[in-house]
């Protein structure tokens, strides 16, 4: 599925990797996280081999994912268990990063109680809660409205400049990836590889419909055969 | 926010038995005794005994103790023989959940089983075992064994496996994943095997005892059918019934409040 993959997360960089639905992107996450098993190659962090399992990853999927049978504070407090923190402790940080994400006074209900961008909000704090090594993130918004995804992009780009922690972040949308991202890497083919990285070096706080932002766009969806572009066929089928 | 569970309950205009449900079940059983005493009324006491005796005979039993001594002989061995196949049901099951092969394995074992009728197995396990105890508690194990399991199957089955891939992402251990992600999602199935086969073991019980053991509330109901008491069959039928509703309803639907709470909450 995957064919020579290389790609480099920088210490404090935001990286996105866009590419149509199917076609590895979830692949890649699995591999460095260590719930999929390579055929041939490794993950290293700052060149040296690592076991994935002794990297501390924070995972957020395209659904929430979190155990309704538990409150809210106590899925968070569940991740930070998992990592070894003591009970008492784990609560006190959920709490915390709960308040991070403003639904600190959610804390106590379940999660079906919450909305579907509410629970995907506690499933971000998560994730960050156990103050991760590297955020893995797979196609997070693409199950919520629009409006909702904006404001939850706008919101993790804020929270994200507080830690400055490495993300990978999977998305099949080009323009929320230039939006999020210090650097884009385009996947695609089958079987899949990086064709084309690009950097996105514009100051942060982004608007998403900044000309700047739509060209790079453009440019992804270029490399990817999507526009009418460089004799591609264009979304009717039909060279330019 | 909750939402209220129906929109009619508690609004002011209501007719009263919408707004108090519990009135609607008190009215029924009313009835019942009504109609029950208004039939007896035709029929002699031999045949058709009416309420007012048949309750007075069951406050007779209790009072004296004897029904404590027969209940508890009859609790005893439900109690030990649903212990036992309760566990073995959820190891069983849950191994023929994730291992394809062993569910083909014992499936036919299991068929065969559910088929077999509960009597059977106790004159059985009288007769491998004797009068004792041994007896009617195999036999509520040997019965309760393949319907607890084909539940726990159905139970594991149906785990999500989204949850355990999300433990496993942030290296739950083991027991954290069994006890706080599995075990979680088992639970509705497990009640419903707790109730269904907490009722089929009082029956399997009471069978056992009328055919071939010298105390318990099936023993007590083949004496009264020996000296042809009608009273005294209706009055230990019922005094059993009264101790089945109490533990549903003191026992098993509190339990099943607390455990499957987060259910009730409601997405905004």
């Amino acid at each position: 599925m995957l064919r020579d993959v290389t790609l480099t997360v920088e210490t404090g960089e935001f990286c996105c990797v866009v590419g149509s639905s199917g076609c590895g992107k979830s692949t890649i996450l699995n591999i460095v996280a260590g719930l999929t098993l390579p055929d041939a190659g490794q993950v290293l962090v700052d060149d040296a081999q690592v076991d994935s399992s002794r990297l501390r990853i924070g995972y957020v999927f395209q659904k929430p994912r979190l155990l309704n049978w538990k409150s809210v504070r106590d899925n968070v407090a569940f991740a930070l268990r998992a990592a070894g923190v003591s009970a008492a402790e784990a609560r006190a940080r959920a709490r915390h990063y709960l308040a991070l994400v403003g639904l600190a006074q959610f804390e106590d209900e379940f999660p079906l109680a919450l909305s579907g961008g509410m629970q995907q909000r506690v499933a971000i704090a998560r994730a960050l809660a156990i103050e991760p090594d590297l955020l893995l993130m797979d196609e997070p918004f693409s199950h919520l409205d629009e409006l909702t995804a904006r404001s939850l992009r706008a919101e993790l780009l804020r929270i994200w400049q507080q830690t400055k922690k490495p993300v990978m972040f999977v998305t099949h949308n080009a323009l929320e990836a230039v939006y999020l991202a210090d650097q884009v890497l385009i996947l695609s083919g089958r079987p899949a590889t990086i064709m084309k990285s690009l950097r996105v070096s514009l100051p942060r706080d982004r608007q998403m419909e900044d000309p700047r932002l739509v060209a790079l766009q453009r440019e992804i969806l270029d490399a990817l055969g999507l526009t009418g572009a460089n004799g591609n066929p264009g979304s009717n089928g039909v060279p330019a | 926010m909750k939402s209220s569970s129906s929109s009619s309950e508690g609004a002011p205009g209501a007719p009263i038995w919408q707004r108090w449900p519990l009135l609607v079940h008190l009215a029924s059983l009313l009835a019942v005794l009504v109609v029950w005493h208004a039939i007896a009324s035709f029929f002699p006491p031999t045949l058709l005994p009416g309420p007012i005796p048949v309750f007075g005979r069951v406050w007779q039993i209790i009072f004296s103790g004897t029904f404590t001594v027969h209940m508890g002989a009859t609790l005893l061995r439900v109690a030990t023989g649903f212990f036992f196949a309760f566990f073995a049901s959820i190891a069983l099951g849950i191994f023929m959940g994730v291992n394809r092969t062993a569910e083909r394995f014992f499936e036919a074992q299991i068929v065969v089983a559910l088929t077999i009728p509960s009597l059977a197995w106790s004159v059985i396990a009288l007769m491998w075992f004797g009068i004792s105890e041994l007896a009617p508690i195999f036999t509520i194990f040997i019965v309760l064994l393949p319907v607890i399991t084909v539940n726990i199957v159905q139970g594991t089955k149906a785990l999500d496996h989204e949850m355990i891939e999300m433990a496993n992402a942030f290296r739950a251990g083991r027991a954290m994943v069994i006890l706080e992600v599995v075990i979680p999602q088992l639970v509705p199935y497990l009640l419903a095997a707790t109730r269904f086969g907490l009722s089929l073991a009082w029956k399997v019980a009471v069978i056992a005892e009328l055919l071939g053991l010298s105390n318990g509330i099936g023993y007590m109901i083949h004496y009264s059918f020996g000296i042809f008491s009608m009273l005294d069959v209706f009055a230990w039928t019922l005094a059993f019934t009264l101790v089945m509703l109490a533990i549903e309803y003191g026992l098993l639907k509190p339990l099943e409040a607390r455990v499957t709470g987060w259910r009730r909450a409601v997405a905004l």
